[in-house]
């Protein structure tokens, strides 16, 4: 089963960022590159959880802003991790709306063993504590 | 045009290497490529043969490039075929099959053999080793000696030099007792001087090593049957009935002699590691000749190579070899010895620093030359040994606090050595890496520590972990790591250092991140450069900065710092560390309202209200009413400070008006690393002052102490005393020259405290305090001009810059 979303105008997606939306009874996250393509992703990281939304591009990577686990956005494949994520069919209608085809397949989650556990917090990969 | 020829006579550790930087350099398009080499195997690393002796590393683990390298690489092997002659006005080669190659370009990388001392009865008919003797130079003689060594009962090392230790350490593996003669005073003379010397003897002879010195051996006794012992000069003799001959190398440097190239101690190259005699002739490894001397280590090969490799391929025809500064470490289980450059002091201010502890074989010396490592010693711990060859190696100047280079002080007891150190332990706790899962990477064939941190991300958390990685990266790369060059530019993903980046960005009229990617880095974008290109673009142009949203970490899109469940931490700004009874209020009733759901005080005198989601955080800015405290980016972030002199009886300078002056007007402003400040009123320093990017101390009569380059964070360093000054005007702009100047000069995450010891305080003092450089006013001017630009982003609040910029989860529209 697929559901087809519309998300509306292509200019909703900023250059280069993603945007997390609610899709069903989902939450994707959708990407604009800065060559114009758009792309679909679960919308957390496999390993704890950030939000891929909020990640850097640079071309089709996506590195997630909690831990730099980086991620093929084309693919779902992992670019330095133990595994990828999920990707959801996206494109830009003639239109010029932006949809997305949700399908119900499963989500990845890292094993819990994978990555970080001791003393990661949320922000080491930032270095970016607060004073 | 069709290729050149490219012809190499030598498939060693040099040739290969070579030939390895030409085709990084696109060499493949542009040579037809043919290797000679006397050997028949493909290439391998020759400086773990010793572990081929002792049994810990099978010959094929040594293998660097095996045949099927060069046939994918379109490489031309004549593997066993020596080269006899060139021919230099046809331009081509002979080799002893009669394989006849032609050559636009001709490496020579012959390398070196064994010295073999003239000793009756060392060598049989035709001047061949006799049996039972052999020399330590190629897998062969590995396969040799170790076959023979089984049958052994006892067996002699000529040589007490590196190799000779090796090798005679490896023998033991084999169960033969083992004497190593030595003709010196003392063992290693090249690198230790005598009282490390001894205590080397005396760490061979515990693992039941019997060493002679001051023997020069002039006969091997002994009759067709075989080898019964060698006899010395002073009459005395040892018995044994296997030899291995360490005693020094020659250059492989007839074959240049023989066609007429000037050949002195090895063949005599220029700066290009040209022949002096033939442009079309190239030198590199242990058969060259450079400014009079001959290298018998690696490191300074894979410079040579490099630079051969610039040239040939006219990637760079500057490219100029300057010589190198030996380093080395001895690869004997259970003895640890580093040794780096001179090992007395040769000059009368040179000043030499020891420490001897005898009983456990640790002995410590190191030679400093105006403030720089000119020589250094290290047995038994070499804990600090990455620091110091490195130190050595780039000339970098040395903390005035010597006893830190000898010790870690206050680190933990005993540092657990790499070989001991278990497959599972965890070498970065951020990321979960382990020992094992870096050697790993490294088998796979990352050889640089950026590669290994890439791939596992090990170090890419807090970053505390970068120079264990670093060292077990070496480790595994048989102390061969290579050098990222990326290390040395301002962000990975553009390869130009900061200034020359800068120059670039000027020049070319680049505003935005993107339009650097495609001018400057082949339009490729690394994720990870762009924050700190959108940094530096913003330092560069100031307002007229082109603001790509997409070029900003997260934190620096929402103006609030990313927690672990993806909602962001709000700090106001409070200068100096004061508020009003009624921001104090307003800060509460947010918290209340906004229902945040912890409330903290951060380690900069502020407060942090954490777990704001993003939906929130316009109403939260707008009703707190107080300028943000830029708790989140790589930018000036607060100053703290004590009381100073309204209410302390010890203050002895106004320590909080000066913080609120440096807060109001450094505020927000970009730089490559966060900058921590903090002002004490009192040398009492309960503010810290000392330990911050930069700090002001008073020290009575309105005067102030400013020190740069201090970290009390996961790196702990007192800063650097830059000068002292007479009056708060003059404390805010010695920090304002200095900071932009670090802003200017830095690379991307480069901390004040790695960055002020990189270019030096002395440095530093002279360009920002002294004017040396003539650029005072315009560092002033460029700061003033940043701040002009500033805005306070929590306006963006009222105003968002991007569609759905503060909105956590957009609805689908149908």
């Amino acid at each position: 089963m697929a559901d087809r979303f519309t998300l509306g105008p292509l200019t909703g997606l900023p250059a280069g960022e993603g945007r997390t939306f609610k899709l069903g009874d989902r939450r994707v996250a959708v990407f604009r590159t800065r060559d114009g393509g758009v792309y679909a992703t679960q919308a957390t990281c496999p390993h704890r959880s950030g939000p891929l939304a909020d990640g850097m591009l640079g071309g089709h990577a996506l590195v997630c802003p909690l831990h730099d686990w980086m991620f093929d956005l084309k693919t779902g494949s992992s670019l330095n991790g133990a595994c990828g994520i999920k990707t959801y069919a996206a494109r830009v209608e003639p239109d010029g709306t932006v949809t997305v085809e949700v399908d119900d397949g499963e989500e990845v989650m890292a094993p819990p063993d994978v990555g970080a556990q001791h003393g990661a917090t949320g922000n080491v990969a930032t270095g970016a504590a607060a004073e | 045009m069709g290729k050149r020829k490219l012809v190499v006579i030598g498939n060693g550790m040099a040739g290969a290497r070579a030939v390895e930087e030409v085709l990084a350099r696109g060499g493949a398009g542009l040579f037809d490529i043919t290797m000679f080499g006397d050997e028949p195997y493909g290439n391998y690393n020759r400086i773990l043969l010793s572990n081929v002796l002792n049994g810990s590393q099978d010959p094929a683990d040594i293998v660097m490039n095996p045949l099927d390298w060069y046939r994918d690489n379109g490489i031309a092997l004549h593997a066993g075929s020596p080269v006899t002659d060139i021919d230099r006005s046809a331009k081509t080669v002979r080799s002893e099959a009669g394989i006849h190659v032609p050559y636009d370009y001709l490496l020579v990388a012959t390398g070196s053999r064994a010295f073999v001392p003239p000793v009756e009865g060392l060598t049989g008919p035709g001047g061949k080793l006799r049996d039972g003797v052999f020399a330590f130079r190629t897998l062969d003689d590995c396969d040799g000696i170790v076959a023979e060594a089984r049958k052994s009962r006892q067996a002699a090392v000529i040589g007490g030099g590196l190799l000779g230790l090796e090798a005679a350490r490896g023998l033991i593996n084999h169960g033969c007792q083992v004497h190593v003669i030595h003709i010196g005073k003392h063992l290693m003379e090249q690198q230790l001087d005598a009282p490390a010397g001894a205590m080397l003897k005396a760490a061979m002879e515990a693992m039941g090593i019997q060493v002679h010195l001051q023997k020069s051996t002039s006969a091997v006794l002994g009759d067709e049957r075989g080898i019964a012992g060698l006899a010395f000069k002073d009459g005395t003799s040892v018995e044994c009935d296997l030899v291995v001959v360490s005693a020094g190398i020659r250059p492989n440097a007839e074959i240049g002699m023989r066609c007429g190239l000037t050949v002195e101690r090895a063949i005599v190259v220029d700066n290009h590691m040209r022949s002096v005699d033939d442009p079309g002739i190239y030198v590199v490894g242990e058969c060259a000749q450079h400014r009079g001397r001959v290298y018998g280590l690696v490191a300074p090969l894979w410079d040579q190579a490099k630079v051969f490799a610039d040239h040939v391929t006219g990637r760079n025809r500057d490219a100029a070899y300057h010589g190198s500064k030996l380093a080395t470490k001895l690869k004997v289980m259970g003895v640890e010895v580093a040794a780096m450059g001179i090992t007395e002091p040769t000059e009368e201010r040179d000043e030499v620093v020891q420490f001897t502890e005898p009983k456990r074989g640790t002995y410590k010396k190191l030679i400093v030359r105006d403030g720089r490592l000119v020589g250094g010693i290290l047995m038994g711990d070499i804990s600090k040994a990455a620091y110091l060859m490195q130190a050595f190696d780039r000339d970098s100047p040395l903390p005035d606090e010597r006893l830190s280079l000898l010790f870690d002080l206050g680190a933990p007891a005993e540092k657990v050595t790499l070989t001991e150190m278990p497959a599972e332990a965890q070498v970065c706790n951020c990321n979960g890496v382990t020992k094992a899962a870096v050697g790993a990477c490294v088998s796979g064939g990352a050889r640089t520590a950026s590669a290994v941190m890439k791939a596992t991300r090990a170090g890419m958390g807090c970053g505390s972990c970068k120079g264990l990685v670093n060292e077990l990266v070496d480790f595994y790369c048989g102390g061969e790591a290579e050098e990222d060059p990326s290390i040395h530019y301002y962000v990975p993903g553009v390869p130009l250092a900061t200034q020359d980046l800068i120059e670039a960005i000027v020049a070319n009229g680049l505003k935005s991140v993107s339009s650097v990617f495609r001018v400057l880095a082949g339009g490729k974008e690394d994720p990870g450069s762009k924050p700190g290109l959108a940094n530096l673009l913003s330092t560069i142009w100031k307002g007229e900065y082109e603001d790509e949203r997409d070029a900003r970490f997260i934190n620096d899109r929402m103006h609030g710092n990313i927690q672990k469940d993806g909602t962001f931490s709000v700090v106001p700004e409070m200068p100096g560390g004061v508020c009003t009874p009624d921001e104090l209020k307003r800060i509460a009733d947010v918290a209340v309202k906004y229902n945040v759901p912890l409330v903290k005080l951060t380690g900069g005198q502020r407060i942090d209200l954490v777990g704001v989601p993003r939906d929130d955080l316009p109403g939260v800015w707008k009703d707190l009413g107080m300028p943000a405290g830029h708790a989140w980016g790589k930018s000036y972030r607060t100053c703290k400070s004590c009381i100073g002199t309204d209410y302390c009886r010890f203050g002895l300078g106004d320590s909080m008006a000066l913080a609120a002056r440096i807060e109001n007007r450094f505020r927000g402003i970009d730089s490559p690393g966060k900058l921590k400040l903090a002002t004490a009123g009192c040398p009492r320093n309960c503010s810290e002052a000392y330990v911050k990017d930069v700090g002001a101390v008073a020290i009575g009569d309105g005067k102030w102490e400013i020190y740069v380059g201090g970290a009390a964070g996961a790196h702990i360093r007192k800063g650097d005393l830059l000068c002292v000054v007479g009056s708060h005007d003059e404390a805010m702009k010695v920090m304002g020259r200095f900071m932009q100047y670090y802003r200017e000069t830095a690379k991307w995450k480069e901390r004040t405290y790695s960055y002020v010891e990189r270019i030096g305080v002395d440095k530093l003092r002279s360009i920002v305090v002294d004017d040396s450089e003539g650029i005072g006013e315009r560092l002033d001017k460029a700061m003033q001009e940043s701040i002009d630009a500033y805005r306070d982003p929590w306006l963006e609040g009222q105003n968002p810059a991007t569609p759905n910029q503060f909105t956590s989860l957009v609805p689908a529209e149908g």
